[in-house]
């Protein structure tokens, strides 16, 4: 078996293709860690466009320095890369978790100081579809496998909540229905997410 | 799959465990009330710890985890879309730059390298940049109390033989030890010599003979571990360069591999040229040599 797989990636590389010749995501964290200087700009690369992504939407909406989370964030990451546990969780998901908290935090905030009037009408138009899951790594594939078994409902539900950073008042008042029933269905969906992936990551381990 | 490897479930949630994981999803998304949290602490409380169907522990971050899963896809999709508020979220370059800057500066105050060798001997090498600088000044402060002249040697000399030494040891004390010859590859015509791994240890060298000097300056050495158990991704092995590698009594040049990971089933090793500091994501694959494990 494994002499079937060692010449084709000899002979990509002869070819002169294209390789992502990479270390596991995980290892980026680590080596900050260890204090590699030279990781900070590759973690960047990594993962600065979905931080700033979130931050974009969990912000730009209430009127707060996009930049200076970002750089806030980062921080944060930088200063916990030493509690990383690659055997609990990817790096995308934890530094996911770290900035998500954060840009609550300032979100809240933000609103706080003035009362942002947020405009979430073009929000509505939007399905909330994963990539195609051949496209994904394994962690990221799970993820969205079980993200797509969840009702279309619970999606949109999430969506607007953990990818737009949307309080949940402000949910039931862009698509219009009730602030339980957006309760409830982000309940759901949440706990579903999690069974489905706790439920995986068992299959894993025991692999 | 054994009956012991394989996970064990608590069948279905008691009402306690599900209550909790009612709790923390609202929290999850900031909406608990003050006697709410207290219940959920509570719960977080007990004794024993509450589980849920899978047995695991639920914890106050059961529920990120999920989240934090679920972004990264989330953010993939956004790709795709179209209409999404009109807003461009690609990393601006001029934010890139800050971030980089100050992610260094506060990299290099909160985990300060005491020793950098991705060579064993690698005293004089200009390739660890800062890294390097804060060794030495390290070395020479612990070593005040010593004579200049002795300082220097030993830290040009010391190190540099105890690759050398420490790959014989390795060799005396594990017959067992696996070796694996290179085929040079287009980036490195004459080099020949060997790999030297053993799997059990995590320990390993490479030998070589009539491999090019590099410029630390523009380019190193860096080494890759193909892993079965982990086919997606090569192990990172470490850089090196030419110059500052260990020279053993036929004057091979010794250099000790220094894998990122545990390697679990090592089915190639190679070595290619890259940036100085060495990378995580090499383009064209400017390859020097390889080496199959038979």
């Amino acid at each position: 078996m494994v002499r079937e797989h060692l010449p084709s990636r000899r002979e990509v590389w002869n070819a002169g293709a294209t390789i992502r010749l990479t270390t596991m995501p995980v290892t980026l964290l680590q080596r900050v860690a260890r204090g590699e200087t030279a990781a900070v700009a590759a973690c960047i690369d990594e993962y600065g466009g979905i931080v700033y992504s979130l931050a974009v939407r969990y912000l730009r909406p209430v009127g707060d320095d996009v930049d200076d989370a970002v750089q806030e964030v980062f921080t944060e990451v930088w200063k916990n890369a030493d509690r990383f546990k690659p055997e609990l969780g990817s790096e995308a998901a934890f530094i996911s978790t770290i900035a998500r908290h954060r840009l609550i935090d300032r979100q809240r905030r933000a609103m706080s100081r003035k009362r942002a009037a947020v405009n979430h009408s073009e929000i509505r138009a939007m399905v909330p579809e994963v990539k195609n899951a051949t496209e994904l790594n394994d962690d990221a594939r799970r993820a969205a496998e079980a993200f797509g078994r969840l009702d279309v409902q619970e999606r949109e539900i999430l969506w607007f909540a953990i990818y737009q950073g949307l309080t949940q008042e402000q949910i039931a008042e862009a698509i219009n229905i009730p602030l339980g029933t957006v309760k409830t269905r982000a309940r759901r969906g949440l706990m579903r997410l999690r069974e489905m992936l706790g439920a995986a990551s068992a299959e894993g381990v025991a692999r | 799959m054994s009956d012991q490897t394989r996970p064990t479930s608590n069948g279905p949630l008691s009402p306690d465990a599900l209550r909790l994981l009612e709790l923390l999803a609202d929290d999850a998304f900031d909406v608990l009330s003050i006697a709410e949290r207290e219940e959920m602490d509570g719960l977080l409380r007990r004794v024993p710890r509450l589980t849920d169907e899978h047995g695991r522990v639920i914890e106050r971050g059961s529920m990120d985890e999920a989240i934090g899963a679920l972004i990264p896809v989330l953010g993939a999709s956004n790709d795709k879309m179209s209409g999404t508020a009109g807003v461009s979220t690609g990393l601006p370059a001029a934010l890139r730059d800050r971030l980089v800057q100050q992610g260094t500066t506060v990299v290099a105050a909160k985990y300060p390298v005491v020793s950098v060798a991705p060579v064993a001997g690698a005293a004089g090498s200009s390739s660890g940049g800062r890294q390097n600088v804060i060794g030495w000044v390290g070395w020479f402060a612990a070593a005040a109390a010593l004579a200049l002249a002795a300082v220097l040697y030993q830290s040009r000399n010391a190190p540099a033989a105890s690759a050398a030494e420490r790959l014989a040891m390795l060799l005396r004390e594990h017959p067992e030890t696996s070796k694996y010859a290179w085929a040079a590859q287009a980036q490195g015509p004459g080099v020949s010599g060997e790999v030297i791994w053993n799997n059990q240890l995590q320990q390993g060298f490479m030998r070589f003979k009539g491999l090019a000097a590099n410029d630390p300056k523009k380019e190193q050495y860096q080494t890759w571990i193909f892993d079965g158990g982990r086919p997606e991704y090569p192990v990172d092995g470490g850089v090196f360069d030419m110059a500052t590698g260990v020279r053993d009594a036929n004057g091979d040049l010794i250099v000790p591999i220094s894998a990122k990971l545990a390697v679990f089933k090592p089915t190639l090793f190679a070595v290619t040229i890259e940036k100085p500091g060495g990378v995580v994501v090499s383009d064209k694959g400017r390859l020097v040599t390889i080496a199959k494990v038979e």
